[in-house]
C-alpha cells in the first residue's frame, strides 16, 4: 500500500478511536445452538457506517452462523438485532427484506445462473427497471459495466457472455460487483470474496472496498487470509468457539495476535517421525504435488489413526474420495493397498439406505463385496451384524428396526458398523461425528481405536479440530496440499488450527486450465449438419433447391420444427415432455373431426386442451410429481382421447384453416416462411424478458425462488408456449393433410428430443437455441428424404435419426467429462 | 393391532394387488355370466406374456433415478420376427432360435446400460432411443419373413395347455418365482436394492453400481425378448407394432404391484398380481364395452393416479 | 386427346414452379414407380412380387427404362415424402396403393401437375386426376356378409373384424357388413377389431378379447389372410369352440383354404371365401405402362374377385401349398383386353 493511503487510514485510525460513530447494525446476545452443538454464544457485534470489520475464526467458530442469523437465514434462539437504531423483528427479517433493508451478503458459493449472461443475472435481480422493447437488456449491460468499472476497473467482462464461460475468478467478481451495485446498499457482508481472485484482482476489490467506506458503507469483510483482513479492515473480530475472544482496532493487533485469538499457535515445528508403535505394513502413500510443501512423501501405515484437519474446502473430501477410488489401488500421488471402506458423514445423502432396518444397513458392508449371484448366508450376516452393532453400544435389539426410526447419532453408528464389519484393511471417514452427541463421540473413538489395534489404517476427516487430538497423526492440508505432518505430542489444536492458517506460496496455486468451450461446437453442429446434408442432397438432384423441391421436402418440416420448438421450451427448464407427440396428434384429430362438425366444440376443446396442458406446470410445481412422469400419463390421455373421438384414420380439414398457414413471400415457399416464422417466435420470445426468467428457472430454480420469481406462474407460462406451439403444429399437420390420424404423433415425441438434442441444447441446466433447434428439426426431417436419394431405403431413417440423438448426447457428455476438472 | 397391519401392509405392498385381483374377479364373477373358468384361462396366458416382460421392467425401475426401459416393445417386437424368421417353423431350429433371441435381448440391454451409466443418458431418452433404432432393424426383418408357421413345441409353450392351465403362464408363474428368489437371497438382491435406494450412497458402501444396473438391463432386455419369442407362436406370426401395448402395460403392471417407481424396492410377487389386475382392468372395460380409446385414458390416469397416491414411496 | 390437351396446359402454366422436369421422359422408355403405403402382410407382398415380375418382364423387352418400388409404414406421412422423392426424381408414372383416401390428395395433384401418370389401386385416392383401379368392395363383401348370416340362421353373436386402418378398402368393407348387419335386429356385434388384413394381428386381436365375450356364432372379417389368422385364435382358446367353430368368412388364403378342407373332412363345415387378387399389382403395371404410351381407358376401373365355395373348395384345396392369396396373375394381353377398351 502506497504512503498516501497509509498516512490517510493512520489518520482515520486515530479519528475512530476517539470518538466512537453509533452502529448501523448491533446484535446483541446472539445465541444459537444446533442440537448438542453452541454455535452462537452470547455474541454481541457491531458494524458502524463507514467501518470495515474483518471477521476471522477456525472452523466451527461460529462465523457463518452469525451472518445466517444477521441476513435471515435462520432466528438465533437468543438475542436482538438494532439495524440503524431501530429493533427488527427475527420474525420479519427474511432474505428479501434484508435487500430492502441494504444489507447484502455475498457467498463463497455462487448464485448467479451459470446459463444466463452477466447483463440477464442482473436483471433477474432487479427487473424493476425493464422496459418493453427489444432493446430492454442495455440498461442492465451498462449497469454491468459500470458496477464491474467501480469494483474492479480495467478487469473488464463481457456483459454479453454466458457466466458459465466465464473462469471462476470472473464470477466471484461478478457476483461481488453485483451485490455492490445495489443503490439502496448499506451493509455489505463478503464471505471469503478472494478466495478465487488473482492478486491483481483482490487488490482492486481491497481499495474499492476502502473507498466505498470512505462515503460511508458499512462492510463485514470474512477471510481465512489474515495478512488480507489486517490490510483492510479497520476492526478486527475474532471467535472461537462460538464466542467473540477479540474485537481490537487494526492499529492494536499483529499477524500473531490473531492466529493466537484464533486458537492456533503461530509456526509450529513440523515434526517428522513416524508414531510411535505402528510398525505395521505401508497402506496408503501420498507424494507428488499433494505433498509438495512438505518435500517429502507421507507414509500411512496399518495401526495408524491419521486425522485429516485443516480449514474447510481445504481439499480433504477430495483426497478421502480419491483415495476410496479404484484408482488409487492403481498407484499415483494416492495410493493405496488393499481395500478401502469409507463412512460419510452426510448421512441422507450418501450414507444411509432410507428403505432399510438397520440390520440391512450394517449387513451391507459385507454383502457389496460378494459376487451377485451367491447366496446371502443369513445366520453368518445377523452374527457379523450384531457383532458390529455391540461394539458400537448400539443395541441389538433395534437390528430389525427400520433406520430411520433411529436417532441421528445412532444412525451414524449404524454407517460406522457398516464400515468395521466390512473388514477392509483401510478405512476412511468423512466427518461422521457432525451432529453427533458426546456419548455417541467417544464410542466412536473408542472403536476407532479398536479397529486400528486389529492392524488397520484408519483416515479421519473431520471439522472439529479438538476431535483430532484422539488421532495419532494428523495431517493438515490447505488449497488441496498437505502443509503439515504432526505426529504424537505435535498433535495439539493450536497446531492444527494455526498451520490451517498458513497460506503456500502464490503459485502453488492449481494452475487454471484454460477452458475449452464446447457450447460453441454445439451451437454450430446444426447448421453444419444442415448444410451438408442439403449440399449432398443437391449433388444427387439440383431440384431440391429449387422452389417445387423446397417445398415438398420442407412441407412436413414444418411440424417437426414446431413440435421441436414445443420441447425446447419445456427442456429449457430443465424437465422433459413425454406427451407432445400425443397432444400435437390429439390436436390433429379434434381439428380435422369436431373443428369442423361441431366447430364451436371443437374451439373449445382445443383451448381446454392448452388448459390441461397448463395444468401439467400446476401438478408439477404444487405437487412435485417429477414431470416425467407427469407428461407420460399425459401422453395415454392425449391419446386416448384422439383415439375415442376417431379410432381410425379420416376426417377433413375446415375450410378456413388451410389458409392460416398459406403465407408466401414471393421468392420464398411457404414451408420456408413458415419455419422461419416459427423460429422467429421462438427467438424473440426467448430473448424477452419471459424467456430469461424461464432459463433462469432451467438452472437456479431455489435463487430465482428466493429472489421473488414465482415458480408457479412461470412454470404456468412455460407450459402455456410449448402447449401453443404443439397446437399450432397439430393444426398444420390437419391444414395440410386434409385429414387425421392419431398414431402419427407418438413418432414426434422422441424426434423432438432429438431435434432439441442436434438444435445445440443441454437437456439440464437451461441452455437453449431457437435458431438451432430449427435448424436440428430440419436436418432430422430431411433425413429421410436425403437416405432415398443417396439409395439408402428410407427403413434406415429410424436407424439415423436415433443415431444421431445418441452421438450428440454421448459427445456432450464426454465434453463435459474433460471440462468437469476445470471448473 | 391396526400400526401392525399398518406396517405389514407396507412392508408387503403386493398384498394391496393382490386384494384388487380378488376383488375385481369376484365382482366380475358376480356381475356377468359371460366369466367362466375357461375365461379365466384366457386372461391367464394373455397376464403371462405381460409378467415376463414386466418383471423386467420392475428390474430396471429398481434401479432408481428414474431408470425405466421404454425399449421393451421393440424388442418384444424384432424378437418375433427373428423367431418367425430362424425357426421358420421348425423344431429343430429352435435352440438357434432361442440363442439368436437372447442375444437380441443382451444386446439392447447392454447397449441401454452403456448409454445411462457411461454416457450419463436418462434412461427414458436412452432407451426410446434404443427402441427406436431397432424399429429399423424390425422394418427390416419385416421384409424378409416368408412363412407364417409356427414350430409345435413353440405352440405348445405359447398356447398349450397343461391340465387346463396355459403353459406360458406356468413358465411366467416359474420366471416370477425364480427372480422372486433371487432377490431375496442373493447378494444381487442387496446390490440392487442399494443402487435404487441411492447410487451415491450404494458406491460409497463399496456396491458395483455399474455392474448391478448392466445386469437390471440386461435382464430386462433378455426377458422381454423371451416374451416376444413367446407372443410370436401365440399370434402365429409377428407384425409391426405388436410390442406396442406392453409400453404402458408393463409400468402398469409394475407400478400396481407395489414396487416403488422411485427406486431400491422390488416386489415380483407385486408384478404377478399387478399384471393380472391390469388384464382384469381391460377385460371389465372390454366387457362394459368402453372403446378402445377410451380404455387407453382410463389405463393412464390409473397410473398416474397410483404414483401420485403413493408419492415418493419413502419417508424422509 | 382432350385430357393429355388438359394436362399440357397444366404443365405449361406450372413450369415456372419446376424447371428442367421436362426431361423426365426418357430415351429409353419410361420409368415406373410403385408406392406402396403397407407392406405387413402376405397380400401385399404378393402384390409387390405381381407387380415387380411384370415389370421385369418388361424392362427385359425394352420396355421400359426402370421401374421402382418404394415401401412405406403404413403412415401418410411417409409415403408423402416417398411421393415427394418420386416426384423430384422425375418418374413417368406412378401407380399407388394408398395410405389414405383423401390425405394424398394434394401431393398427387402436385405429381399430375408435374405430368406424371397416377394410377390408384386396390387403397384408391379421390383425387380427380388419378386413374382408379378398384375392387367392388361394397358388392362383393355384402353378398359374402348375407351368405354368411345366413349361415347362421340370421341370428347370434357376431364379431366384425376390420382391415387396414384408414384404407378405402377397409372403410368401405365396412360399410358394406354394416348395411348387412342393419337388416338382421337378432344379430349382434359382440366386438370390432383390427385385424390389419393379417394372420397374426387378427389372432392377436382375437385372443384378447375371447375371454370377455359370450359365444360367437359368427366372424366377419376382410381377407388378406386375417381368416387363417382368426381361425388359428378360436382354435387356441378351445373351450367351448372346440367342437363348435364359428363360422368365419374367409379371405383367400390358402392356409384358410387347407384349414377348411380338412375340418370339412372332419366334421361339416360351411362358409364362404372371397377375396381381392394382389395380382392387380401386375395389372396395375402394365395399366400404367400403356397409359403412357398414349391409351386412354376410363377413370375408374374395375378388377374381379375371386371366390371358393363349398362347391369348388376340394378342387381348389388339392396341391395348395400355404402361405399365400389365391390369385390369378395378370399380363399384358389381359390388361388390353379387359381394362382398355
Amino acid at each position: 500500500m502506497d504512503d498516501l493511503a497509509e498516512a490517510r487510514r493512520l489518520a482515520e485510525d486515530v479519528t475512530r478511536a476517539a470518538a466512537p460513530p453509533p452502529p448501523l447494525v448491533l446484535l446483541e446476545g446472539i445465541s444459537k445452538a444446533y442440537g448438542p452443538t453452541q454455535a452462537n454464544r452470547d455474541v454481541t457485534f457491531r458494524v458502524a457506517p463507514g467501518e470495515v470489520v474483518g471477521l476471522i475464526g477456525a472452523n466451527g467458530a461460529g462465523k457463518s452462523t452469525l451472518m445466517r442469523v444477521l441476513t435471515g437465514g435462520t432466528e438465533p434462539d437468543a438475542g436482538r438485532l438494532v439495524y440503524d437504531g431501530e429493533a427488527v423483528a427475527w420474525s420479519q427479517l427474511s432474505p428479501r427484506a434484508c435487500h430492502r433493508m441494504g444489507i447484502r451478503i455475498v457467498h463463497q458459493e455462487l448464485t448467479l445462473c451459470p446459463n444466463l449472461t452477466a447483463a440477464e443475472n442482473f436483471f433477474l435481480e432487479q427487473p424493476e427497471h425493464r422496459r418493453t422493447s427489444p432493446r430492454w437488456l442495455a440498461p442492465y449491460r451498462r449497469a454491468v459495466r459500470e458496477s464491474m468499472a467501480a469494483v474492479f476497473p480495467g478487469l473488464g467482462l463481457d456483459p454479453n457472455v454466458r457466466v458459465g464461460r466465464l473462469d471462476i475468478g470472473a464470477r466471484q467478481m461478478l457476483e461481488i460487483a453485483r451485490a455492490a451495485h445495489d443503490p439502496r446498499l448499506r451493509l455489505l457482508i463478503l464471505d471469503e470474496p478472494t478466495s478465487s481472485l488473482s492478486s491483481e484482482q483482490a487488490r482492486a476489490l481491497h481499495s474499492y472496498v476502502t473507498r466505498r467506506a470512505a462515503e460511508g458503507l458499512a462492510v463485514i469483510f470474512i477471510s481465512h487470509k489474515l495478512q488480507e483482513v489486517l490490510g483492510v479492515a479497520d476492526r478486527i473480530v475474532a471467535m472461537r468457539n462460538g464466542a467473540i475472544v477479540s474485537d481490537r482496532p487494526r492499529a492494536e493487533v499483529t499477524l500473531d495476535d490473531l492466529i493466537e485469538a484464533v486458537g492456533g499457535r503461530a509456526a509450529a515445528a513440523l515434526v517428522q517421525d513416524a508414531a510411535a508403535g505402528a510398525a505395521g505394513a505401508v497402506l496408503v502413500r501420498l507424494s507428488g504435488t499433494l505433498t509438495a510443501p512438505l518435500g517429502r512423501p507421507v507414509e500411512l501405515r496399518a495401526g495408524e489413526v491419521v486425522g485429516l484437519a485443516g480449514l474447510e474446502g481445504g481439499g480433504q473430501k477430495a483426497l478421502l474420495r480419491r483415495l476410496f477410488a479404484p484408482s488409487a489401488a492403481r498407484g499415483g500421488e494416492a495410493a493405496r493397498t488393499g481395500r478401502a471402506t469409507f463412512v460419510s458423514g452426510d448421512r441422507r445423502g450418501e450414507g444411509v439406505f432410507p428403505l432399510w432396518s438397520v440390520f440391512d444397513n450394517v449387513a451391507i458392508g459385507r454383502i457389496a463385496r460378494q459376487p451377485a449371484l451367491a447366496p446371502i448366508r443369513f445366520a453368518a450376516e445377523r452374527a457379523a451384524a450384531a457383532g458390529g452393532a455391540e461394539r458400537l453400544s448400539l443395541a441389538t435389539e433395534r437390528l430389525p428396526d427400520p433406520i430411520l426410526d433411529l436417532s441421528g447419532g445412532n444412525q451414524q453408528k449404524t454407517l460406522l458398523a457398516r464400515g468395521v464389519v466390512g473388514d477392509a484393511p483401510v478405512m476412511l471417514l468423512d466427518d461422521p461425528t457432525r451432529g453427533v452427541d458426546i456419548g455417541a463421540k467417544r464410542d466412536f473413538y473408542r472403536v476407532l481405536r479398536d479397529v486400528a489395534q486389529e492392524g488397520r489404517l484408519a483416515i479421519w476427516h473431520s471439522t472439529e479440530d479438538a476431535e483430532l487430538l484422539e488421532c495419532d497423526r494428523v495431517l493438515v492440508l490447505s488449497q488441496g496440499r498437505i502443509v503439515a505432518d504432526l505426529a504424537g505430542a505435535a498433535v495439539t489444536e493450536e497446531a492444527i488450527i494455526g498451520h490451517g492458517f498458513a497460506e503456500p506460496e502464490p503459485g502453488a496455486a492449481a494452475a487454471r486450465r484454460a477452458l475449452l468451450t464446447p457450447e460453441r461446437v454445439f451451437e454450430a453442429i446444426p447448421f453444419i449438419g444442415l448444410a451438408i446434408l442439403v449440399a449432398l442432397m443437391a449433388s444427387r438432384n439440383p431440384l431440391v433447391l429449387s422452389s417445387f423441391g423446397m417445398q415438398l421436402l420442407l412441407g412436413p418440416a414444418v411440424v417437426l420444427v414446431l413440435v421441436a420448438l414445443a420441447q425446447m421450451f419445456i427442456v429449457g427448464g430443465s424437465e422433459i415432455d413425454l406427451g407432445v407427440g400425443g397432444f400435437v396428434s390429439m390436436v390433429n384429430v379434434i381439428s380435422a373431426t369436431l373443428l369442423v362438425s361441431q366447430p364451436t366444440l371443437g374451439a373449445a376443446m382445443l383451448v381446454g386442451g392448452l388448459a390441461g396442458y397448463a395444468l401439467l406446470a400446476v401438478l408439477i410445481q404444487l405437487r412435485g410429481i417429477p414431470a416425467i412422469v407427469v407428461t407420460l400419463g399425459a401422453s395415454f390421455i392425449w391419446l386416448g382421447i384422439g383415439r375415442t373421438i376417431q379410432p381410425s384414420p379420416g376426417g377433413s380439414a375446415p375450410e378456413w384453416l388451410p389458409d392460416l398457414f398459406a403465407w408466401t413471400i414471393p421468392g420464398l415457399p411457404t414451408p420456408v416462411v413458415l419455419i422461419l416464422g416459427a423460429g422467429l417466435v421462438a427467438f424473440a420470445l426467448n430473448r424477452s424478458s419471459l424467456g430469461v426468467v424461464l432459463r433462469g428457472f432451467g438452472s437456479a430454480p431455489e435463487a430465482l425462488a428466493r429472489l421473488g420469481w414465482s415458480p408457479l406462474r412461470y412454470g404456468i407460462w412455460r407450459y402455456l408456449i410449448a402447449g401453443g406451439f404443439a397446437l399450432t403444429a397439430g393444426l398444420y399437420l390437419t391444414a395440410t393433410n386434409h385429414a387425421s390420424d392419431i398414431n402419427v404423433g407418438s413418432a414426434y415425441t422422441l424426434l423432438s428430443v432429438a431435434g432439441v438434442v442436434i438444435g445445440g441444447c443441454a437437456l439440464f441446466g437451461g441452455v437453449i437455441s431457437p435458431l438451432g433447434v430449427v435448424a436440428g428439426a430440419v436436418t432430422l426431417a430431411l433425413i429421410g428424404a436425403a437416405l432415398a436419394m443417396l439409395g439408402v431405403g428410407t427403413d434406415y431413417n429410424a436407424l439415423v435419426q436415433g443415431s444421431l440423438l445418441i452421438l450428440i448426447l454421448g459427445l456432450r457428455t464426454l465434453l463435459n467429462w474433460r471440462q468437469g476438472d476445470a471448473r | 393391532m391396526r400400526a401392525d397391519a399398518a406396517r405389514f401392509l407396507a412392508r408387503y405392498r403386493w398384498v394391496w394387488a393382490a386384494l384388487g385381483v380378488l376383488l375385481l374377479w369376484a365382482a366380475l364373477s358376480l356381475l356377468t355370466e359371460r366369466v367362466s373358468l375357461h375365461a379365466l384361462s384366457g386372461v391367464a396366458a394373455t397376464a403371462a406374456f405381460l409378467l415376463i416382460a414386466a418383471l423386467g421392467q420392475m428390474l430396471v425401475i429398481t434401479t432408481g433415478r428414474g431408470n425405466i426401459d421404454l425399449s421393451i416393445p421393440s424388442v418384444i417386437t424384432l424378437s418375433a420376427y427373428l423367431t418367425v424368421i430362424i425357426a421358420a417353423g421348425l423344431d429343430t431350429n429352435l435352440p438357434v432360435t432361442l440363442l439368436a433371441v437372447a442375444a437380441l435381448g443382451l444386446g439392447t440391454g447392454l447397449v441401454n446400460a452403456a448409454l445411462v451409466i457411461v454416457f450419463r443418458i436418462p434412461a427414458i431418452i436412452a432407451t426410446l432411443a434404443t427402441g427406436y433404432m431397432l424399429a429399423t432393424l424390425t422394418l427390416l426383418a419385416n421384409r424378409q419373413v416368408k412363412t407364417g408357421r409356427t414350430a409345435e413345441t413353440l405352440a405348445y409353450l405359447a398356447a398349450g395347455r397343461l391340465g387346463g392351465v396355459p403353459v406360458v403362464a406356468l413358465i411366467a408363474l416359474l420366471l416370477a418365482i425364480v427372480i422372486a428368489l433371487a432377490l431375496a437371497r442373493l447378494a444381487y438382491g442387496r446390490h440392487l436394492s442399494a443402487t435404487g435406494q441411492s447410487w451415491t450412497a450404494a458406491g460409497l458402501a463399496s456396491v458395483r453400481v455399474g455392474t448391478t444396473i448392466t445386469v437390471a438391463f440386461a435382464s430386462s432386455g433378455v426377458l422381454a425378448a423371451l416374451a416376444g419369442m413367446l407372443l410370436s407362436a401365440y399370434s402365429g406370426g409377428a407384425f409391426l407394432e405388436m410390442g406396442s401395448p406392453y409400453l404402458l402395460q408393463t409400468v402398469g403392471a409394475v407400478v400396481l404391484g407395489g414396487t416403488l417407481i422411485a427406486g431400491g424396492s422390488a416386489t415380483a410377487a407385486g408384478t404377478l398380481f399387478g399384471a393380472v389386475l391390469l388384464v382384469l382392468i381391460i377385460v371389465t372395460m372390454q366387457i362394459g364395452g368402453l372403446p378402445p380409446g377410451s380404455q387407453d385414458i382410463v389405463q393412464g390416469v390409473v397410473i398416474v393416479l397410483v404414483l401420485a397416491v403413493a408419492g415418493p414411496g419413502r419417508r424422509r | 386427346m382432350k385430357a393429355f390437351v388438359k394436362l399440357a396446359c397444366a404443365v405449361a402454366l406450372a413450369l415456372p414452379a419446376f424447371g428442367g422436369l421436362g426431361v423426365a421422359l426418357a430415351q429409353d422408355g419410361p420409368v415406373i414407380a410403385l408406392s406402396n403405403s403397407f407392406y405387413g402382410n402376405v397380400w401385399r407382398r404378393q402384390m409387390v412380387d405381381a407387380f415387380t415380375e411384370q415389370a421385369e418382364t418388361a424392362k427385359a423387352e425394352g420396355l421400359i427404362a426402370d421401374f421402382v418400388v418404394l415401401n412405406g409404414d403404413g403412415s401418410v406421412a411417409q409415403q408423402n415424402s416417398q411421393l415427394a422423392e418420386l416426384i423430384l426424381r422425375g418418374v413417368d408414372a406412378i401407380v399407388i396403393n394408398a395410405a389414405s383416401e383423401t390425405a394424398l390428395n394434394s401431393i398427387i395433384g402436385q405429381a399430375c401437375n408435374a405430368g406424371i401418370v397416377v394410377v390408384a389401386f386396390d387403397s384408391l385416392v379421390t383425387h380427380a386426376c388419378a386413374w382408379k383401379l378398384g375392387f367392388e368392395f361394397l358388392g362383393y363383401k355384402a353378398e359374402q356378409a348375407e351368405a354368411t348370416l345366413e349361415l347362421i340362421g340370421h341370428e347370434g353373436n357376431v364379431i366384425l373384424v376390420r382391415g387396414v386402418r384408414g384404407s378405402g378398402p377397409d372403410e368401405q368393407m365396412y360399410a358394406a357388413q354394416m348395411g348387412v348387419l342393419e337388416q338382421y335386429p337378432n344379430v349382434t356385434v359382440v366386438a370390432e377389431v383390427f385385424g390389419q388384413a393379417t394372420a397374426s394381428v387378427a389372432q392377436q386381436a382375437i385372443a384378447g378379447i375371447l375371454p370377455s365375450l359370450p359365444h360367437v356364432d359368427a366372424v366377419l372379417a376382410q381377407g388378406g389372410s386375417d381368416d387363417y389368422g382368426i381361425a388359428r385364435a378360436f382354435e387356441q382358446y378351445g373351450g367351448p369352440y372346440a367342437d363348435a367353430m364359428p363360422v368365419i368368412e374367409g379371405g383367400g388364403s390358402s392356409d384358410f383354404i387347407i384349414w377348411w378342407n380338412e375340418r370339412n373332412q372332419e366334421q361339416e363345415y360351411r362358409t364362404t371365401s372371397m377375396n381381392t387378387t394382389p395380382g392387380i399389382g401386375g395389372a396395375a403395371f402394365w395399366l400404367a405402362y400403356e397409359i403412357t404410351q398414349g391409351a386412354e381407358p376410363d377413370m375408374e376401373m374395375t378388377m374381379p374377385v375371386a371366390v371358393v365355395e363349398a362347391e369348388n373348395l376340394a378342387a381348389f384345396a388339392e396341391g395348395l401349398s400355404p402361405g399365400f392369396i389365391l390369385s390369378p396373375s395378370y399380363d399384358r394381353d389381359w390388361v388390353s383386353q379387359n381394362l382398355l377398351d
